[in-house]
């Protein structure tokens, strides 16, 4: 597994806990390399100012060959010395390189020439006697940990006297540096105890509208998009709010492409009915033709006798009704038809307001002042079109849910371009899939309820709509089922 | 001048001991005299010490009463234990109805010093530097000691040492001495090694006096030294009364027995008032707080002089002038 397919959700509280990690390892080291360099100049001091007093102290002593007090100048710091000073030895040696006088006389009795003298002390002796400074000899030998100082002893006019050295315990030095790195060390832990969690809570928080963006995502194509919308983070001025935002509009336009698509295939659907059907027109209308002529030519010229005569009666009406029912299939262009004016707003109430006034029905009529004017559109198909709307929402029309009483209502406006009608009812919501197939031919009986059954009213209506290339559309909402018509107006007949 | 240069010397080993302490000579001298009972201690010192520096006459006019007794100390007894001291100078004072002063010095010389130039009335001395100006000095007491007023000189070295018999076995050897003017703590290892034919200037490979029998002690348990000479009165002393001090050492040989070292006064000082010092000396195992005392500085008592009774230390002095370098 790579690092690019772990979460951000482990990913960003990672880095944060590696950054305050490394910061803490970088100030960690500092502080230690700072307490090491600060032990080493404090025992540097201490060492340097205490050979400093020594020598100065056992200057008269040795002018003197004053062993005794000698002794006890040198014993001084040791019977001094704090409990876990690693301070462990005061040697003086005479200008001949012998041990004078020491803290210790078992280990290192006088009149020890300096070359027997133990490990570090030896070598810092032959170092000490070149020249008169302060020598600090800090090392690792065969034992351990090694640790000395030396200093001149130097009469008042400057001729070396001696050498006063300090033995230190190495190991005890090192311990007590080592102990003081890691109370150093330790400082750091509290402050990691405390930054890491807080750092891998702020990793979390940051990491979580990704994730909620991510997942949500993965649900586009499963749900719709509009399901998917609420699982989205908020949206917001960051990267991830400026994401979310975007899906939201990758999302809304995903619900308008599907609604479209919806949309083109029942338009096509129609079209295909309305070829279809035309198709079916023609290849009945031609055969029809004949058969009501020879049927004409035989009742005219036949003789034919009763029950011929009743035959042929019956074989036309039923002719006819094909013809009528084709004809309604096929509405075909009438090119005689006057232009639409006011006077067919008014005709058109005189018609539908008997009919509504039996059923009980409020009539909510609005007829635009502009809508009055004499319209370029043919008008005998804008009163059809017009008309069986306002039949069938008569039809349709039932108290709505929330109480009142049935109403039907009625609504034209015009502007520059384009007619624009309402019709509407009142009455429960349609279903989805009746709104879908609402103007095919046939179609609701299956899915209708009641007594009503849809014939060709809606299809004619469609047909007509299409023709005149306007677009109807229906909605339900549960109160009112609107139909809403909309036809362009011509502009060359507008300023004719 | 050179007792001025060795007083100069120990008052400075004394600046450098406590500034290499960290702490300044002068609290140690505070923080002793405030654990001090008696609350004229300090004052009464200073005035005496103007007094006995300057080597001033004292005023005329006034009694003996007001006039101190100046009384020089040595370490041929524990002359550091400055609480018993102040409980001998009360004593002594009640005694001889006048202010007591006891004066330490950091040598056995500067004592002497101070006794021939008139610094001190008297003084506890060694038989070493009583025999050396006899002319000048007389004895005023002699301390008893175990019955006798005499005392041996001790050869110590460590326990870990059991071969080393008596000096001559050090041959080679570090070795501490107390005092130049000791008699046990030098006269006698001196002479000793002078009574093999041997030069006690080369004897040792490195010798040094610690000017007290008490560091010899020290000296010796450390390590410093291989071996040391001191008195063997003031060795039991320690031993019975600080025995972890002695800790770690033996006696490897006692010489034979010398006169006690003896309170001594210049021989021009008064005689009433030598007297009236040596009765008072006399009389401390009369009494109670007298015996208390006697018995803390581990002697039976104060008796008069004997006649002879250094004839031995001048002996030995005579044998080690005769060695000498």
């Amino acid at each position: 597994m790579s690092l690019r397919d772990l979460s951000w959700r482990l990913k960003i509280p990672l880095a944060i806990t590696a950054v305050i990690l490394l910061t803490e390892i970088v100030v960690t080291t500092l502080l230690v390399t700072r307490a090491l360099g600060d032990a080493r100049r404090d025992l540097e001091a201490s060492a340097e100012s205490l050979t400093k007093l020594l020598a100065r102290s056992l200057r008269d002593p040795m002018l003197r060959d004053d062993l005794w007090l000698a002794f006890e100048v040198v014993r001084a710091p040791l019977e001094a010395r704090s409990s876990d000073s690693p301070l462990q030895g005061v040697v003086v040696l005479d200008a001949a390189r012998q041990v004078f006088v020491s803290s210790d006389p078992r280990r290192m009795p006088v009149l020890t020439p300096a070359r027997a003298l133990p490990e570090p002390l030896a070598p810092l002796a032959l170092k000490s006697a070149g020249d008169n400074g302060f020598h600090l000899a800090l090392g690792r030998g065969t034992t351990g940990p090694e640790l000395a100082a030396a200093g001149p002893i130097v009469a008042e006019d400057g001729r070396r006297l001696g050498t006063v050295m300090l033995d230190y315990n190495g190991a005890l030095y090192a311990e007590r540096v080592r102990s003081a790195v890691f109370e150093v060390a330790l400082v750091s832990v509290p402050g990691l105890l405390l930054l890491v969690p807080l750092g891998w809570y702020a990793g979390k928080r940051l990491a979580q509208p990704l994730s909620q963006m991510a997942q949500a995502m993965a649900q586009v194509g499963r749900q719709s998009p509009q399901q998917v919308q609420t699982l989205l983070p908020p949206d917001g001025g960051d990267e991830v709010g400026q994401l979310s935002a975007q899906a939201r509009q990758m999302l809304d336009g995903l619900a308008r492409k599907a609604a479209l698509e919806r949309e083109v295939m029942a338009s096509d659907r129609l079209a295909a009915v309305g070829r279809v059907s035309a198709a079916i027109a023609h290849e009945i209308n031609n055969p029809l033709g004949g058969m009501l002529n020879a049927i004409d030519t035989a009742m005219r010229h036949g003789n034919p006798d009763a029950v011929s005569r009743k035959t042929f009666g019956l074989l036309e009406r039923g002719l006819q009704q094909i013809r009528a029912t084709v004809a309604a299939l096929l509405v075909e262009a009438r090119l005689d038809s006057p232009r639409l004016g006011g006077q067919d707003w008014d005709d058109l109430l005189m018609l539908i307001q008997p009919d509504a006034a039996t059923r009980g029905l409020q009539l909510l009529w609005q007829v635009d002042a502009s809508a009055t004017l004499d319209t370029p559109l043919p008008g005998h198909e804008v009163r059809q079109l017009a008309l069986n709307l306002l039949l069938n929402a008569t039809a349709a029309a039932r108290p709505p849910a929330e109480g009142g009483s049935a109403a039907v209502e009625f609504t034209v406006t015009r502007t520059s371009g384009q007619l624009a009608m309402l019709v509407g009812n009142t009455g429960p919501a349609l279903a989805p899939e009746r709104l879908a197939r609402m103007f095919e031919p046939f179609v609701a009986s299956a899915i209708d309820e009641g007594p009503h059954r849809r014939g060709l009213g809606l299809w004619v209506c469609w047909q007509i709509v299409q023709r005149l290339k306007g677009s109807i559309d229906v909605a339900s909402n549960g109160t009112w089922t609107r139909v809403s018509v909309r036809l362009p107006v011509p502009h060359v007949n507008e300023r004719g | 001048m050179r007792v001025v240069r060795r007083g100069l010397h120990r008052k400075m080993q004394a600046m450098a001991l406590f500034l290499v302490r960290g702490r300044h000579w002068e609290e140690e001298v505070m923080k002793r005299t405030a654990n001090d009972p008696s609350p004229l201690r300090q004052g009464n010192r200073r005035v005496f010490l103007a007094a006995a520096l300057s080597g001033a006459a004292l005023l005329p006019g006034r009694g003996l009463a007001a006039v101190p007794l100046r009384f020089g100390t040595t370490p041929v007894f524990l002359n550091e234990q400055i609480g018993l001291l102040d409980r001998w100078q009360r004593l002594l004072e009640a005694r001889l109805d006048r202010p007591v002063r006891f004066v330490q010095r950091g040598s056995y010389r500067e004592i002497v010093d101070l006794l021939l130039g008139d610094g001190v009335e008297a003084a506890w001395l060694c038989g070493h530097p009583l025999v050396l100006h006899e002319s000048r000095l007389s004895v005023v007491a002699v301390p008893r000691y175990q019955g006798a007023p005499l005392y041996r000189s001790h050869l110590i070295v460590p326990a870990a040492d059991a071969s080393t018999r008596q000096v001559s076995d050090l041959r080679g050897r570090v070795f501490a001495y107390s005092d130049p003017l000791s008699n046990s703590g030098f006269l006698v290892p001196r002479a000793e090694i002078a009574g093999i034919g041997a030069n006690p200037a080369s004897f040792f490979r490195r010798s040094f006096f610690t000017f007290s029998h008490r560091k010899v002690v020290d000296a010796v348990r450390a390590g410093l030294a291989d071996g040391g000479a001191v008195d063997g009165y003031v060795w039991d002393t320690i031993a019975a009364q600080q025995p972890a001090s002695v800790a770690g050492l033996r006696v490897a040989w006692r010489s034979a027995p010398h006169g006690f070292p003896p309170v001594v006064s210049r021989l021009n000082w008064a005689a009433a008032e030598a007297r009236q010092l040596g009765d008072a000396l006399r009389g401390m195992s009369a009494e109670a707080e007298g015996r208390a005392i006697l018995e803390r500085l581990n002697i039976d008592g104060f008796e008069e002089p004997r006649a002879g009774q250094f004839d031995s230390i001048r002996a030995l002095l005579r044998v080690s002038e005769r060695s000498g370098p």
